[in-house]
C-alpha cells in the first residue's frame, strides 16, 4: 500500500468518512459505491513522486507533506472576483457552490448547475459523468471520492450560448483544507460557448485544489476557454482536464499563470474525428517562490487535424515554470497539422524554465513541428526605447506586454479588456 | 552644447576611440566623416549611453553636465537624441504608444505636463505628413517589416516629435535613395535653429550636398585628423580618405 509510504495520501484518504455524510448524493448508494472504489484505487495509485515521469520538476509530496488538510467548509463572500460584468456565473467559494453570489439565469438550451443542485435535480443524468477514466490517476480518483461540488454546462444543439464564468474564490475560511471541484463541459452539435475560469486567491490560507473537468465538443461546436489562475502563494492547485474534439470542432484555449504556490494544470485532448482543430495558448507571469506548470498531451487521432500550443512565460524572482508538451499523430491521422512552440523570458537569474516538448508520430503524410526557447529581454530593444527617454522600467514592462500580447489577440474586447487589466497588474508585480 | 575632450573608449578590450576632442557649439551642424572603422559608431552610441562601451579617459559635457552621468533616458529627457543607423524592431509595440511613452517620459522628466492623448496623435499625424509617412505606419509595431527607408524617416519622425536640442544622426544617409534623402535632409533643415546642434555621422559626402555643415572633422584610428569648414568635405571627396589622413 502507498500509504504507508505517503502519510499525505493516507490522510487525505481519512477525509472521506469523517464527512462521508455531508458529501453530495450520500443518499445515492450507486455514488458512495463509487466514491469508495475511487478511493481505494487512488490509494493503490499513489500520488505522482518525482520519479513519475511527468512529475519530474514537481515534488507535489513534499509541498502537500506541509500540511494537514481538512475538507474545506462553507464560506461566505460579499462579492465574487468575477471577471465578465453581467454574465451568467456560478460561483464556489473555497470549492462549494455559493447560491446568493451564483447567477445562473441563462436562455433556453444553455444550462449551467452546481454539481450539487444536479445530484438533487436528476441523479440518473450524472452516472456517466461520475467515473474515473480507465487510465486515471490517483489525483482523479481522489477527486471523484471527495467531490464537494462542481459545474455541470451543457449547450444544446445548434444554440450560441452567451459567456458564462466559473468564479472559484479560494482561501477564505481559516486552517489548512482540501477541496475537489469536478467540471463538466458538454456542447451538442454545432452550438457554441465561451466559458471563463477565474481562481482566485483570496487569503493566505493552506489549500489544496485538485480539480477534475471533462469538455466534449461535438460535431461543429465552437468552444472559447478563458481560464485565470491566480491562487495564494500557498496553495497547491492541480487539474486534469480532458477534452475530446468531434468532427470539424474547434477548440480555443487560453490558460493564464497569473499566481500560486505551486498550480499545475494537465491538459489531454483528443481529435478524436476529421476536421477538429484546437489552439492552446497559455501565459505565464510569475515571481517569488511561484511555480506554474502545464502538462499538454495532444491526441491527433483522425485526418485533418490541427493543433497549434502556444506558451510564452515571463519569470522574475525564484519562479519556476515547467512544460510538457506532447503532440501524438495517430496512425491513419493523414494531413494531421501539429504544432508547439514555447518561448519564456528569464527576467532574473534564479528563475528556472523546464520545457520538453515531444513529437510523436504514427502517420507519414502530417505537418508537425516543436520548439522551446528561453532568454533574457533584447538589450538592443530596451536600449532604443530608453534612447527615446522611455524609463528602464517602462521599457521593460512595454517588451514584456509585446512579448505576451500574442496570446490575448484574437479575443473580442469585453475578454481581452479584462484579461488585459489582470495581466497589466501582475506586470507591476513582476517587472516593478 | 557638447563638448568631448580626449575621449578614450573601448569595445570588449579594444580600443577604438583613442583622445577624441570635439566641441559643437550650440545652433552648429558639424558633420563627422571617417572610413569604416574609425569609431563612428562607437562615438554615437557611446554618446546615447549602449551598454558595452567602456569610457576609459576623458570627459563630454552636454549643456555643461557631465554626460556619463547620465542613464540612456536621462540623457533624451535632456535633449539628447540619436538617430540609429540600424533602426530596432520591436514586434507587438505600436509606432504611436511607443512615441506617447516616449514624448510624454520626457516631459515628465523634464517637469512639463503631459498631452493629452488627442493633442498627441493630431500633433503626430501632421508631423508624419511632414515627412510623406502613411498613417498606418504609426500604428505598425515599431520598424517591423519597415523598408530601410521606412526605418530612416521614422527616426526623422521621432526626432520632429521630441524636438530635441542635440541630433546626433548616425548614417542615416546610407542606404537610402535620393528621394528619401532628401526627406531627411528636409528633415533636418526645417528644425535647424540658434538652439539646437546637429552631428551628422556620416560615410561619404552626399548627405553634406542637402545639409550644408557649418564644420567638417575627420575621423580616422579613434580621433579626429583634420577638422575645417564645408569644403573639407569636398576635398575629401577628391583625394579619398588615405589622401588625407596621411596628409594629417
Amino acid at each position: 500500500m502507498r500509504t504507508a509510504q505517503q502519510p499525505v495520501l493516507a490522510s487525505l484518504l481519512n477525509l472521506y468518512e469523517g464527512q462521508r455524510e455531508r458529501l453530495p448524493g450520500a443518499r445515492l448508494p450507486w455514488l458512495q459505491e463509487r466514491r469508495r472504489a475511487a478511493l481505494k484505487a487512488a490509494e493503490r495509485l499513489g500520488l505522482p513522486t518525482p520519479t513519475t515521469e511527468d512529475w519530474r520538476h514537481t515534488p507535489l509530496v513534499t509541498v502537500l507533506g506541509k500540511h494537514e488538510f481538512a475538507l474545506a467548509q462553507p464560506v461566505g463572500l460579499d462579492r465574487a472576483p468575477s471577471l465578465l460584468t453581467g454574465a451568467a456565473r456560478l460561483v464556489f467559494l473555497d470549492g462549494q457552490g455559493d447560491a446568493t453570489l451564483s447567477r445562473p439565469a441563462l436562455p433556453e438550451g444553455v444550462t449551467a448547475l452546481s454539481l450539487r443542485q444536479a445530484l438533487q435535480d436528476d441523479e440518473r443524468a450524472l452516472a456517466d459523468r461520475l467515473s474515473v477514466a480507465p487510465e486515471g490517476t490517483a489525483l482523479e480518483a481522489l477527486n471523484l471520492g471527495l467531490f464537494q461540488d462542481g459545474a455541470l454546462i451543457e449547450v444544446d444543439e445548434g444554440i450560441a450560448a452567451p459567456p458564462v464564468e466559473l468564479v472559484f474564490a479560494n482561501g477564505l475560511a481559516e486552517g489548512a483544507a482540501t477541496s475537489h471541484p469536478r467540471g463538466d463541459v458538454h456542447l451538442a452539435p454545432n452550438a457554441s460557448l465561451t466559458l471563463v475560469e477565474v481562481h482566485q486567491g483570496l487569503g493566505r490560507e493552506p489549500r489544496l485544489l485538485n480539480h477534475v473537468q471533462r469538455l466534449r465538443l461535438e460535431r461543429g461546436a465552437r468552444l472559447t476557454h478563458l481560464v485565470v489562475l491566480a491562487e495564494g502563494t500557498d496553495t497547491t492547485h492541480l487539474a486534469e482536464t480532458t477534452l475530446s474534439l468531434a468532427q470539424d470542432s474547434l477548440y480555443q484555449g487560453l490558460v493564464l499563470f497569473l499566481g500560486g504556490g505551486l498550480v499545475r494544470r494537465s491538459v489531454t485532448l483528443t481529435l478524436a474525428e476529421r476536421g477538429a482543430s484546437c489552439t492552446l495558448a497559455s501565459g505565464y507571469l510569475l515571481t517569488g517562490e511561484e511555480r506554474g506548470d502545464l502538462k499538454t498531451d495532444i491526441r491527433h487521432a483522425a485526418p485533418d487535424t490541427l493543433s497549434r500550443t502556444t506558451v510564452k512565460g515571463a519569470l522574475n524572482g525564484r519562479s519556476r515554470q515547467v512544460v510538457r508538451g506532447c503532440i501524438t499523430v495517430e496512425a491513419g491521422a493523414a494531413r494531421a497539422d501539429g504544432r508547439l512552440a514555447s518561448k519564456t523570458l528569464l527576467l532574473s537569474d534564479r528563475a528556472e524554465i523546464d520545457a520538453k516538448p515531444e513529437l510523436r508520430i504514427f502517420h507519414d503524410d502530417v505537418q508537425c513541428a516543436h520548439g522551446a526557447t528561453s532568454g533574457k529581454l533584447d538589450p538592443a530593444q530596451l536600449f532604443y526605447l530608453r534612447s527615446r527617454g522611455v524609463p528602464e522600467p517602462v521599457a521593460r514592462r512595454l517588451l514584456i506586454e509585446a512579448f505576451l500580447a500574442e496570446l490575448t489577440e484574437g479575443l473580442e474586447d469585453e475578454l481581452r479588456q479584462p484579461l488585459q487589466r489582470l495581466i497589466d497588474r501582475k506586470l507591476a508585480e513582476v517587472a516593478p | 552644447m557638447l563638448e568631448i575632450k580626449n575621449l578614450s573608449v573601448t569595445v570588449d578590450g579594444k580600443q577604438i576611440l583613442n583622445g577624441l576632442d570635439l566641441v559643437l557649439p550650440t545652433g552648429e551642424v558639424h558633420a563627422i566623416m571617417g572610413p569604416n572603422g574609425s569609431g563612428k559608431s562607437t562615438l554615437s552610441y557611446v554618446l546615447a549611453g549602449r551598454e558595452g562601451y567602456e569610457v576609459t579617459g576623458g570627459q563630454v559635457l552636454f549643456e555643461g553636465k557631465d554626460l556619463f552621468a547620465m542613464e540612456p533616458e536621462e540623457r533624451a529627457a535632456k535633449g539628447l537624441f540619436l538617430a540609429f543607423q540600424y533602426p530596432v524592431e520591436i514586434p507587438g509595440v505600436a509606432n504611436t504608444t511607443f512615441l506617447r511613452e516616449a514624448a510624454n517620459a520626457q516631459r515628465r522628466a523634464r517637469g512639463e505636463t503631459e498631452l493629452e492623448p488627442l493633442a498627441f496623435v493630431k500633433l503626430l499625424r501632421q508631423k508624419a505628413k511632414t515627412l510623406q509617412m502613411p498613417e498606418e505606419m504609426l500604428k505598425r509595431a515599431i520598424n517591423v517589416g519597415f523598408s530601410g527607408g521606412e526605418k530612416k524617416r521614422n527616426e526623422m519622425l521621432q526626432m520632429a516629435l521630441l524636438e530635441p536640442r542635440l541630433a546626433i544622426l548616425d548614417e542615416t544617409d546610407s542606404g537610402l535613395d535620393i528621394d528619401a534623402l532628401k526627406t531627411v535632409a528636409d528633415a533636418v533643415n526645417a528644425m535647424r535653429s540658434k538652439e539646437r546642434s546637429f552631428l551628422l555621422i556620416t560615410h561619404y559626402q552626399r548627405l553634406l550636398g542637402y545639409i550644408v555643415p557649418d564644420r567638417v572633422h575627420i575621423l580616422a584610428k579613434g580621433k579626429i585628423q583634420r577638422s575645417g569648414g564645408k569644403e573639407l568635405a569636398l576635398e575629401l571627396e577628391q583625394k579619398g580618405y588615405a589622401g588625407l589622413v596621411e596628409a594629417a
